[in-house]
């Protein structure tokens, strides 16, 4: 009977050296840290995980764009990032101002693509979905690997049929790369994802409030191989 | 009196039969047994290996030649195009040359001074005779290069460009490349057993020395100058001075004016994709060659894939970063390949750099990872096939007062390493908004704001990122004041009413009369169950707009 520990270290040591003879980008190991006192203070090891996804839930106004471009701009120098923005409210100028260097922050808005793909033109079902095309395009975001950090934002409403099998797949995806995967969600999401972790925002008085962060056993996660 | 100019050290790179050579390259296979000719005026120019088995000869008539070999494909001179591949190959040896001069119809004379003291530095240069170590291996590169590009080629380094042309065309020698010692005299004992044809003598004036006894070079630099000036004009003088191998004559560079494009017209029509993948990196090579050459790399590729029987598909597709690598090509060009659906078979492919950018040679430091760049080049190539190229973007600011007119959409292009410089990006330590001026304006809402804290800033941070919200709607969704006493007490936002709990501003913008013009009092507005919301009083009806979110 093999003991969990060391059958832990044995799949870790398993999976580096698949990595390496499919010559996939490093792993990136440990958190970053979104560089705001109560946020950073509510996750269980300081910052948000790398390869892992994570949840923020709020409102409106509740203050989750800007724990995500807080964590944008506290990435390093060379790392790049993603934000599939399908409502395309995203305001870059904003973005600007909190520190977060525009040319590496590579904005995502499905549905605006003028002169689409050849593979959208023949009418398949995510050409006519613009939030299924987007966690599509987040997956692949994620999985590649490129991108330090990946912040998702599709409204739940406009998710069409398939969404669910979707989202489930974006924490492998983010497993996969190595990104930190930020699922920015309304309060009362209608889609889940599983999450590795959860954060409720709410603004109150002006300042961010982490609520609640649930779940947090991303250092002791064993399965989803990659 | 002023020195005459040394003559250059040249090195001539020729193409033998290129008209043939042309034909074949543009196949995807060497005509299979059948033989082909190359036809100028009626006859045949030169032919292939299996033409010439079947008696095919240079200078036969059509009629003889198809005579000799029924099976016999002709192709007629197209000296225009043969030219084209020229400069395309020149365009390659701009890469290893300094200046390449198109010798048409069928060489390359390249800028070996260089190389020559590279030779001298390594102190090798083996006595009278043959070149030095750095012209030998400028030569076989030379020769190596053109047939990476798909010729077969021959190369000769001697001093000055008429006797190094003259030798590379007429030259007997083993081997593909050959070297003549530095000097007028050396090349003159090169030249000197060559035909009167190779000093580039007009038939007539050939004919007319042949007449008087004088059949070759050697024979032709024996003669005075005077006696050959009086008999046979300038031309003679020309052809004679060039036989003692004396031509100081510079080369004239060769320009590169077109962004280069290759095709290939496959051996039989392809109906999937996998089948394309070989003559596409083919092609991808050539192309890639002829930017490396001149220094440049495609930022966007465009491959047109001829269909059967007519019409054809064009593929555009982008790269993050101007590239002049064919591996790294493939990637996104697979990736577009792949999701095509064809709506025939492909009978021929073309490959061109449609958009272009100077490519600083890239010094890979300890710890750059090429998997990482061909990750972002393939995730960046799948977005752009599935979602349109419109819909990956990297934000530029634009000093602008209208809000959303603040940036613009560029094309997402990998950055360049800022490693060591110690520099900080200009859009992190840039405010973009310092253009922006606040003009304090009378309270239209009529109350009085609540001054709440300065800053209360839903990221926890300092002033800085509080000027603008981080969410701006596509849309404004006009709102409804609702006010008590001439106090602003609620919002109706989407048809529900909600309180203001704080109240901050206004910021005034307007201008750009230009264009319609705009007046706007900003205000940041907080309301419960939504948090702080960016509301402006439009100057020019009063009305109330709800524009984005401090989210």
């Amino acid at each position: 009977m093999s003991q969990p520990r060391e059958r832990h270290l044995v799949l870790a040591h398993l999976r580096d050296e698949i990595r390496r003879i499919e010559r996939r980008p490093a792993r990136r190991e440990g958190c970053v840290p979104s560089g705001l006192a109560e946020v950073d203070a509510a996750l269980p090891g300081g910052g948000f995980p790398r390869g892992a996804l994570c949840e923020l839930a709020g409102g409106p106004a509740s203050g989750k764009t800007a724990v995500a471009l807080s964590l944008l701009a506290r990435l390093g120098p060379e790392d790049l990032s993603a934000w599939v923005d399908v409502r395309g409210d995203l305001y870059p100028p904003a973005a600007a101002a909190r520190g977060v260097d525009l040319a590496r922050l590579l904005v995502v808005r499905p549905g605006s693509g003028t002169g689409a793909g050849p593979a959208a033109r023949d009418g398949d079902d995510a050409a006519r979905a613009p939030a299924v095309t987007a966690l599509w395009a987040a997956e692949a975001l994620l999985a590649s690997g490129a991108f330090a950090a990946v912040v998702v934002d599709v409204p739940a409403a406009r998710l069409a049929h398939g969404a669910d099998a979707m989202a489930r797949r974006l924490q492998a995806a983010a497993e996969k790369g190595g990104s930190v995967g930020l699922w920015l969600a309304p309060a009362r999401a209608a889609l889940r994802v599983p999450a590795a972790l959860r954060l409720e925002l709410s603004s109150e008085g002006g300042r961010v409030v982490a609520r609640r962060a649930v779940g947090g056993a991303v250092a002791g996660r064993a399965g989803h191989a990659a | 009196m002023p020195r005459e100019p040394a003559a250059p050290r040249v090195l001539a790179l020729q193409l033998p039969d290129l008209p043939l050579q042309r034909v074949l390259r543009g196949r995807e296979r060497a005509a299979s047994g059948r033989g082909l000719a190359i036809l100028e005026d009626g006859r045949v120019a030169c032919c292939d290996a299996a033409a010439r088995a079947a008696g095919v000869r240079a200078g036969q008539s059509a009629a003889e030649a198809l005579a000799a070999c029924g099976r016999l494909e002709t192709v007629v001179r197209d000296p225009a195009a043969d030219l084209v591949a020229l400069r395309a190959l020149a365009e390659v040896l701009l890469g290893i040359a300094p200046a390449v001069e198109v010798a048409a119809p069928d060489a390359l004379l390249l800028d070996a001074g260089a190389a020559r003291l590279l030779a001298a530095g390594a102190g090798a240069v083996p006595p009278g005779g043959a070149f030095g170590p750095g012209e030998e291996r400028l030569a076989h590169r030379a020769v190596q290069a053109a047939a990476d590009m798909g010729y077969a080629a021959r190369a000769v380094v001697a001093t000055g460009r008429g006797p190094a042309a003259a030798l590379a065309r007429y030259g007997r020698f083993d081997g593909a490349v050959h070297g003549v010692a530095p000097g007028g005299a050396a090349a003159a004992a090169a030249l000197a057993g060559l035909p009167l044809a190779a000093l580039g003598l007009a038939p007539a004036v050939a004919g007319r020395l042949a007449a008087v006894g004088v059949a070759g070079a050697g024979a032709l630099a024996r003669l005075p100058e005077g006696t050959l000036a009086h008999r046979f004009g300038p031309e003679g003088v020309r052809a004679a001075r060039l036989a003692r191998g004396e031509d100081a004559s510079p080369l004239v560079p060769h320009v590169p004016e077109t962004l280069p494009q290759e095709s290939l017209e496959l051996e039989a029509p392809a109906e999937g994709a996998e089948p394309l993948l070989f003559g596409l990196k083919r092609l991808a090579d050539r192309v890639a060659a002829r930017l490396a050459g001149r220094g440049l790399g495609a930022t966007r590729l465009r491959l047109v894939l001829a269909l059967d029987p007519r019409g054809e598909e064009r593929i555009q597709v982008p790269l993050s970063q101007p590239s002049a690598s064919a591996a790294r090509w493939l990637v996104p060009v697979k990736e577009h390949l792949f999701t095509l659906r064809l709506p025939g078979a492909v009978t021929a492919l073309r490959l061109v750099a449609a958009e272009v950018a100077p490519v600083a040679a890239e010094q890979l430091a300890f710890g750059d990872r090429p998997e990482a760049v061909a990750a972002l080049d393939g995730v960046l190539a799948r977005l752009a096939v599935r979602l349109g190229d419109g819909a990956l973007f990297a934000a530029e600011p634009v000093a602008r007062y209208r809000p959303e007119g603040a940036y613009r959409p560029v094309p997402f292009r990998r950055p360049r390493a800022s490693r060591g410089s110690g520099q900080v990006p200009s859009a992190r330590a840039g405010r973009p908004f310092d253009a922006l001026t606040m003009h304090g304006a009378s309270n239209p809402l009529g109350v009085s704001p609540s001054s709440p804290e300065r800053g209360i800033d839903a990221s926890g941070q300092g002033e800085e990122g509080a000027f603008r919200p981080t969410r701006l709607l596509a849309a404004p969704e006009q709102v409804i004041a609702e006010g008590e006493g001439g106090r602003l007490t609620a919002l109706r936002v989407g048809g529900r009413d909600r309180a203001v709990l704080a109240l901050d501003g206004p910021e005034r913008l307007r201008g750009e009369w230009w264009s319609g013009g705009f007046d706007r009092d900003y205000y940041r507005v907080r309301l419960e169950g939504l948090g702080d919301c960016w509301v402006y009083r439009d100057g020019a009806d009063g009305r109330l707009w709800l524009h984005g979110f401090f989210d």
